[in-house]
């Protein structure tokens, strides 16, 4: 598979995946938005929802990461500039992704 | 840059601002806007689960910008965004299998984005502030 077809292919079910997790924060977030900060926490560490967060940052960041490659390439005509714009987007949203699960495990484990 | 020259004396495409706005076309710029704008919501959230585990000192912040006026238009901000992304991502997934590519069906079905976008984002708003629910 070409890197171009695995590129719209994760587009679409990153984007199928974030329909549902989206949502589901949506409406989390509407009914935790007056929560103290203990409420919060155990709203956190509860196993659905520590599940479906790690796996709303996972497909979140992939599919932001494919995006705005997207827009990289339509708007930077310079090819090194571009090259380097990218890079960078990759290698945050991984660098990113990461830490959203060490904050949340750290959450779990020592809160 | 050296490797851009020979391409520099190319006709350009007429832009965007040479077009008249069109449904299609303006709800396909913003589809990137919003994009680029739940980017930074996205980053808004990380920061939000990193002052959660570093702490309740750290976490008072969050409530300090979430509960303060300029921090509530900015959340519904990315509520309007999230919907509007979110419905036409929609659009453009049925697109994807050949569905409702015709000018007329593309249209409406642009409308309908808007509609649904404006209604769902009211009603979150109204629940957020506590009138229902």
């Amino acid at each position: 598979m070409s890197n171009v077809v695995k590129h719209w292919k994760l587009q679409r079910y990153s984007a199928a995946a974030n329909l549902i997790l989206a949502l589901w924060l949506a409406i989390s977030v509407l009914c935790i938005q007056n929560n103290s900060f203990q409420e919060t926490i155990s709203w956190v560490k509860s196993p659905v929802n520590a599940i479906f967060l790690s796996m709303f940052f996972i497909t979140s960041f992939l599919h932001m990461s494919l995006g705005l490659q997207v827009v990289t390439e339509d708007y930077i005509s310079n090819k090194l500039q571009r090259k380097r714009l990218i890079v960078t987007i990759k290698s945050l949203s991984w660098l990113l992704v990461i830490l959203s699960i060490l904050l949340i495990l750290k959450i779990i484990i020592f809160n | 840059m050296s490797d851009d020259q020979p391409y520099k004396n190319r006709p350009l495409s007429p832009h965007l601002q040479i077009y008249k706005p069109q449904i299609t076309s303006v709800l396909s710029i913003f589809h990137r806007l919003s994009g680029i704008f739940l980017s930074l919501g996205l980053l808004v959230m990380l920061v939000f689960i990193l002052l959660l585990a570093v702490g309740q000192d750290y976490y008072a912040l969050w409530q300090c910008f979430s509960n303060s006026l300029i921090g509530e238009i900015i959340l519904m901000g990315w509520i309007l965004a999230l919907f509007f992304h979110m419905f036409n991502g929609v659009r453009h997934l049925f697109w994807d299998y050949g569905l409702g590519l015709s000018l007329s069906v593309s249209k409406w079905t642009g409308l309908a984005v808007c509609a649904a976008t404006i209604i769902v984002s009211i009603f979150m708003g109204i629940i957020s502030l506590g009138l229902i629910l």
